[in-house]
């Protein structure tokens, strides 16, 4: 908790030091709020739509998930959340842009992908595929007797859905809601490009500008503020829809009984389109990489080999940190919930979410004047960059491990003080078989998060300190489009190798107690 | 306590001794990313200047030329840095007036007009729009042709965020003045999508998204020198093209002044602007022989160049301006 605090309220507090209160009101203009109207606009078809093709798709993975391989992909889902949206947002854009391989699709409706569209599609492929995670995440909590007295009350097809499956992602939907609507709010690049223009955009731009190119403290601030109070609102509008209920006492994950049939095909139909849809962006990184000629030179050169090197610790340190910040808070949310009231908890709960509001540009800009002094002598800048990495992502690992986490604790709460398990012990028996599974998936989201990042690394980035998002980004900025794309390549690699390495090693690793 | 602070103060003595005997200084450089990368003109640079001097330099690099200034705004007196090198002409006045820059006392010989007493250019380009001629057959002759054609599509930068898109905006005003309100209606019906900066516009224009991409009259230079084709040309504009002048000013706070002054001078020897045409690939301000692939660009002799004080003043009206004329 301190750790959160001090990493928000420091730098925050710093770049107060530079507002200017006799001008409160001076950056008002009407501009700002046709922005933030259609911000809100954008943000809440994009989080909808997102939200329902993921809980369609998270049904139909969790329904087939005998077919071999789906675990895996279900794990791969995140990549295009958090791979650097710009090489997202240019995927699209070989896909469904003008000339695009998909674009006559577009075409024949008499779309387009600039406007408003683009913007929708941009954000639902940015975020539906994550949604499905964390809801194929929560199917897979439904316990296995619930399923057997469903089967056994011979519930089948939308009725099995509604009774079983839908309870447990209802209870996913308000945070699912809340993360993807403040993402949609505050997103940048994707508005500017897909937008079209500056009638679209959002106040994050204007934050940007402020900051990067006016040094105007107080606009960033005012605006940033704004920002803040309408995500609360939101934020506390999904959140006080949190019902908490936890199931039955069952240790059995569930586990479908289905297998191959013809009648499926639809199903399989659809999932295949899923697939595609979700993967789609990352087509053109994998073509447009393997056909660079640059792809040897650059594997081989000292600037990706010192990026390659970056990008390994700020994964591991980040992801690390993270997780250990949201277990900690984990358990903290679990004591208010014992000790306090359900409205204290969604206080809590609204506390984690609003670090998504904090603005990574100002957030930067803080650190950056905090610690200009030493900047250089001691390097601190790789450490900030963990830090604030790991604090922003804490929303992201505690959405993702909080349903099992709750959901064993109040199952087993009973069953540990019978046996008297305290503490790291009972953590260790009880907890930790139970939430591995999920505390990986954060542990790998959050880590490559963490080195897609290209604002925080920005601000204290030097030629001998890059990470292979910042590489791919230089790169294209010196006319090396192949080169960058070469480092497009590696880069999903890299993740790939991290995804593939962290599973196989983390579902070994067994905490034994001596 | 008192031998503590006398312990302090004797190795604090030790230290700064020790660097006032030192003969090798560091000569500390902020700049933005390309120019200091392997590829860029860095490397070069550093090994000539440091062959006549008893000096290292460092470079130390933000990710693009808008963060630089914000970078020493916000490091202010205490900055490390002896010079910075890497904004332009449109940035000039807002860094005269940090206050936190030095006379720089130099007087080289340049190939463009330049009077300033904190800062010297170290290259210039001039902004255009870049097409693929195997695809874009009869390219407009004129920003007026353009604004007036209606089969053309391009992707510009947003002025907002990014400096060849304040560029844009610089050019539509020194041509159309007041009319430019009018003159952005007609355009944004060319313009495809505003791109936070210039990467991802030239990617899309790559990737075939558009016919036309804001970029520099350089650009085809990189493309004949790296990629050998001469496929993509800078459309060249009757009314002109507006000019970017990249500069380097020395800072206050620097203990090295002197060693500074002689890397300002070095900024127009030939060894440095020969690095310029085929690293930053953007023109040297100096007369020097220009390698073969500059010889094929046409080059606009009416540089547009709008006064930096008026564009220091006036900038957020016009920024205001063209987005109500959106």
């Amino acid at each position: 908790m301190v750790i959160i605090i001090i990493t928000l309220i420091a730098p925050l507090l710093t770049i107060l030091l530079y507002y200017d209160f006799n001008s409160i009101l001076s950056s008002y203009q009407p501009y700002y709020l046709n922005v933030i109207k259609f911000s809100i606009f954008q943000a809440i078809i994009s989080s909808i739509v997102s939200v329902c093709m993921g809980i369609l798709f998270a049904h139909l993975l969790f329904k087939h998930s005998y077919i071999h391989g789906i675990n895996s992909l279900v794990n791969f889902l995140s990549f295009t959340f958090i791979l650097p949206t710009i090489i997202i947002v240019l995927g699209i854009i070989s896909i469904y842009g003008n000339s695009g391989y998909l674009n006559y699709i577009l075409e024949f409706f008499d779309l387009n992908i600039y406007g408003i569209l683009g913007i929708i599609i941009a954000h639902v492929l940015l975020n539906f595929p994550f949604v499905t995670r964390i809801i194929f995440q929560s199917l897979q909590d439904i316990s296995h007797d619930e399923w057997s007295l469903a089967k056994h009350n011979g519930l089948e097809g939308f009725a099995l859905f509604k009774t079983i499956e839908w309870p447990a992602i209802k209870k996913t939907l308000p945070t699912i809601l809340t993360m993807v609507f403040i993402l949609c709010f505050m997103s940048f690049a994707p508005v500017i490009i897909f937008g079209g223009g500056p009638n679209f955009s959002t106040l994050e731009i204007s934050i940007y500008q402020a900051l990067l190119f006016e040094y105007d403290f107080t606009k960033a601030i005012n605006l940033a503020f704004i920002q803040i109070i309408i995500c609360l609102v939101f934020l506390l509008i999904f959140l006080f829809q949190n019902r908490i209920s936890f199931f039955t006492l069952s240790e059995n994950r569930a586990s479908v009984t289905n297998t191959y049939s013809i009648r499926y095909l639809p199903d399989y139909l659809l999932l295949l389109l899923f697939i595609m849809f979700a993967f789609s962006p990352l087509v053109t990184i994998i073509l447009d990489g393997i056909q660079s000629p640059k792809l040897l030179k650059i594997a081989f050169s000292k600037s990706f080999l010192i990026a390659l090197t970056y990008t390994f610790i700020i994964s591991v340190a980040s992801g690390l940190l993270s997780i250990i910040l949201t277990l900690g808070l984990l358990s903290f949310g679990k004591n208010i919930f014992i000790k306090n009231s359900l409205k204290r908890f969604v206080v809590f709960e609204t506390y984690i979410y609003l670090l998504l509001v904090f603005s990574p540009v100002l957030i930067s800009s803080g650190f950056f004047i905090l610690f200009r002094q030493y900047l250089g002598i001691l390097n601190p800048g790789l450490w900030i960059v963990i830090l604030i990495n790991a604090v922003f992502t804490i929303p992201l690992s505690y959405s993702l491990i909080k349903s099992s986490f709750y959901k064993i604790f109040f199952e087993q709460d009973f069953l540990s003080q019978s046996l008297g398990l305290k503490g790291l012990t009972r953590f260790i028996l009880i907890e930790w078989p139970v939430i591995k599974i999920p505390v990986i998936t954060a542990f790998v989201v959050t880590s490559v998060i963490s080195t897609s990042d290209l604002v925080i690394i920005s601000f204290f980035g030097t030629n001998n300190f890059s990470t292979l998002s910042l590489l791919m980004f230089r790169l294209m900025g010196s006319y090396q489009i192949q080169e960058s794309q070469a480092v497009a390549l590696l880069f999903l690699i890299y993740c790939f190798i991290y995804f593939v390495i962290s599973y196989k090693l983390l579902t070994k690793l067994k905490i034994r107690i001596n | 306590m008192k031998n503590l602070s006398n312990i302090i103060a004797v190795i604090l003595l030790l230290l700064t001794s020790s660097n006032i005997f030192a003969e090798n200084k560091t000569l500390i450089i902020y700049t933005y990313d390309s120019f200091a990368a392997e590829w860029g003109p860095g490397p070069s640079i550093k090994s000539a200047f440091e062959k006549n001097c008893d000096c290292t330099i460092e470079f130390i690099a933000t990710s693009n030329a808008a963060t630089l200034l914000t970078k020493i705004q916000l490091e202010g007196t205490q900055s490390n840095a002896d010079i910075v090198l890497g904004f332009d002409q449109n940035f000039l006045i807002d860094a005269e007036k940090t206050n936190l820059f030095i006379k720089h006392a130099i007087d080289p010989e340049l190939n463009i007009d330049w009077k300033n007493d904190y800062f010297t250019p170290y290259d210039y380009g001039q902004f255009a729009f870049i097409y693929d001629d195997t695809k874009l057959l009869n390219p407009p002759k004129s920003m007026a042709e353009l604004i007036d054609r209606d089969d053309i599509k391009i992707i510009v930068q947003d002025p907002r965020t990014s400096t060849p898109g304040l560029g844009l905006l610089l050019w539509v005003k020194s041509i159309y003045g007041k009319d430019s309100p009018n003159a952005w209606q007609s355009l944004n019906d060319k313009i495809i999508t505003y791109t936070p900066g210039w990467s991802e516009a030239y990617g899309m224009f790559l990737e075939n998204e558009a016919d036309m991409v804001l970029s520099y009259t350089t650009s085809p230079a990189y493309h004949l020198m790296y990629e050998e084709t001469n496929k993509y040309k800078a459309a060249s504009f009757a009314e002109g093209h507006y000019m970017q002048i990249e500069v380097a000013g020395i800072l206050k706070s620097s203990q090295n002044f002197k060693l500074a002054q002689k890397f300002m001078n070095f900024i127009s020897s030939n060894e440095f602007q020969s690095e310029i045409p085929t690293k930053n690939i953007m023109y040297p301000v100096t007369n020097i022989e220009l390698p073969e692939a500059y010889k094929q660009l046409t080059q606009s002799n009416n540089k547009l160049l709008i006064r930096p004080e008026l564009v220091h003043a006036s900038k957020k009206n016009w920024i205001n301006e063209w987005l109500n004329s959106q």
